[in-house]
């Protein structure tokens, strides 16, 4: 983009379009004149100086499943020509007109009935339809939350799935307000002969920079939901990516091709919805291959982390699976869970696995939530009077302890911020077992 | 529908059927209700292009041509109706206002 020329994106709600009036004023006193809009970019040309007023006329002959209609666009332009206003550049809902400062021409909209007539015609067809789907969001918000798990604290993908419905709704709310509010309030304006009313520009300055701030919120957030579920896979996450957006990347690219074409609305609505759907599907297709494909979520191989326990350990064991899964969230920077096994054909050994969950948490109030909730998930398969026997503190070094099975063969350990569960082919009660444990896993040191 | 829509015709949606008693492009339809009301309506360019699609749609008026790129209407057996129609309805306000205004002036 040459220093001649300025792109820059802004958002609106039609309702709004009064603000574009005096954002283009004021760009045009500032050197830079409108010359096109093209998908919420506004393209200004360096120019002199000038004092111009705009107008924007709001122009919906054509619907977003129609073939623009020039016919009806050249009649609006010719009627303002004449009147003498300029045409300076439009889109499929608009056009944008200009004057000098000084010249006395008769204003664009005389008739407020008739202007909000059409501005509600707008709102309905393109805006309102977020209203239903705020209120489905929040459903599905709610039902997110009464399914919420305490294990869903182990992973920022986990958290951000329970409340991303709320985020869209919000999103959405605030995009939707505007046009609501502007259409009650100047329906009572009208009902009382008064003039229709706009939003002040440092209203929307605050809604703009909420909506931006917000997005670029989840825009981190769907980076660490990312970053999240993948960091243990690496570049190898790529082609399962390109599965997920090439099907969408294609649907536009015929969506584009296909309007190009004058066909009539059924038609057109028909196609939209055909290629939304094989989108949608395909995506969704896509997303759970992914994330029901062990071999990518699960990473086959040796950990290095001195935080786990290995077969290694206890002897001279021929490893023959292993499975490594790693996460974290905010309210536990680190979650490892490693397991082992040898050959499950070969019974001569008498240990077969063993399976690690490391956690490291950010506070000890983290940390005794999860024990606690370990602890109750366990007793989903116990009677009532079960009682949870302690392991022995003092030999463990820990600071609380607990064996989930009468076996003595899992157990959960919590030593300041950090829990350990640890399961295997073994007796935690033995000696010489907790003292390789505590060796490997650093809980003396801790 | 349309019929049930306009059976009350704002000021400005009556002067641009008066002028389409005639053949009138746009800006000429602007310039006569200016003359016309003497300045006490104006309809802008974006209004009248407004009303002028509703009312083709509706088969109020129609394009008659279409020459130097200026677009002529005039109004429809439908639109004529309807102007008659809002004629008669003004007159009837006129009427029964002079009925009152009468029993005002006795009073």
């Amino acid at each position: 983009m040459s220093r001649d020329t300025k792109k820059v994106f802004k958002l609106h709600s039609i309702v709004e379009y009064k603000n574009l009036e005096s954002y283009f004023e004021k760009m045009a006193l500032n050197g830079w004149m409108l010359k096109g809009i093209n998908k919420g970019f506004y393209i200004f040309d360096r120019v002199e100086p000038v004092a111009l007023d705009f107008s924007v006329n709001i122009f919906y002959e054509s619907g977003p499943f129609d073939f623009p209609d020039d016919e009806s666009e050249n009649t609006l332009i010719e009627f303002c020509e004449d009147s003498g206003w300029y045409h300076c550049t439009g889109t499929q809902m608009y056009q944008v007109f200009y004057k000098e400062k000084d010249k006395d021409v008769l204003p664009l909209h005389t008739e407020p009935e008739e202007e909000y007539r059409y501005i509600k015609k707008i709102v309905m067809k393109t805006e309102l339809y977020l209203l239903p789907l705020i209120v489905m969001f929040l459903g599905m918000g709610y039902l997110n939350i009464g399914l919420f798990d305490y294990e869903d604290i182990f992973s920022n993908a986990a958290l951000i799935s329970k409340i991303w419905p709320f985020c869209i709704a919000l999103l959405f709310a605030i995009t939707v307000y505007t046009p609501v509010i502007w259409l009650i309030k100047n329906r009572i304006n009208l009902n009382q002969n008064k003039e229709l009313s706009y939003f002040s520009n440092g209203h929307l300055k605050v809604k703009y920079t909420f909506y931006y701030g917000l997005s670029g919120i989840y825009i981190i957030l769907i980076g660490m939901m990312f970053f999240d579920s993948f960091s243990s896979v690496g570049l190898s996450i790529l082609p399962f990516l390109l599965l997920i957006f090439l099907p969408m990347i294609i649907a536009i690219i015929l969506m584009r091709r296909f309007k190009r074409v004058k066909r009539d609305r059924l038609k057109n609505m028909l196609m939209y919805i055909t290629v939304s759907i094989c989108t949608l599907v395909i995506s969704i297709a896509g997303v759970i291959f992914l994330i029901s494909s062990d071999n990518l979520l699960l990473f086959n191989g040796k950990i290095k982390e001195e935080t786990v326990l290995e077969l290694s350990d206890f002897g001279d064991y021929v490893v023959k699976d292993t499975h490594l899964f790693k996460s974290h969230s905010v309210f536990t920077p680190v979650y490892i869970e490693y397991y082992e096994s040898i050959d499950r054909e070969n019974k001569s050994l008498d240990i077969r696995n063993v399976d690690t969950v490391y956690i490291k948490c950010i506070n000890e109030k983290v940390a005794k939530y999860v024990i606690e909730n370990t602890l109750e998930d366990r007793l989903k398969y116990e009677d009532n009077n079960y009682k949870f026997e302690e392991v022995p503190l003092s030999l463990w070094s820990v600071d609380e302890g607990y064996y989930l099975y009468d076996s003595k063969d899992r157990l959960v350990l919590r030593n300041d911020k950090t829990v350990i569960i640890l399961d295997g082919d073994m007796d935690f009660t033995d000696e010489r077992i907790i003292s390789i444990c505590k060796a490997k896993l650093g809980i003396d040191s801790n | 529908m349309a019929r049930r829509q306009l059976k009350t015709l704002t000021e400005p949606m009556y002067y641009i059927l008066l002028c389409l008693l005639n053949p009138m492009h746009g800006y000429g339809i602007m310039q006569r209700i200016d003359e016309i009301t003497k300045g006490r309506v104006k309809v802008g360019p974006g209004t009248l292009y407004a009303l002028i699609s509703r009312f083709e749609k509706e088969e109020i008026v129609i394009k008659v041509s279409s020459e130097n790129g200026k677009k002529t209407y005039i109004l429809t057996e439908k639109g004529k109706e309807i102007l008659n129609d809002e004629y008669d309805r003004l007159n009837q306000l006129v009427n029964d206002g002079a009925v009152l205004g009468g029993g005002l002036d006795e009073s």
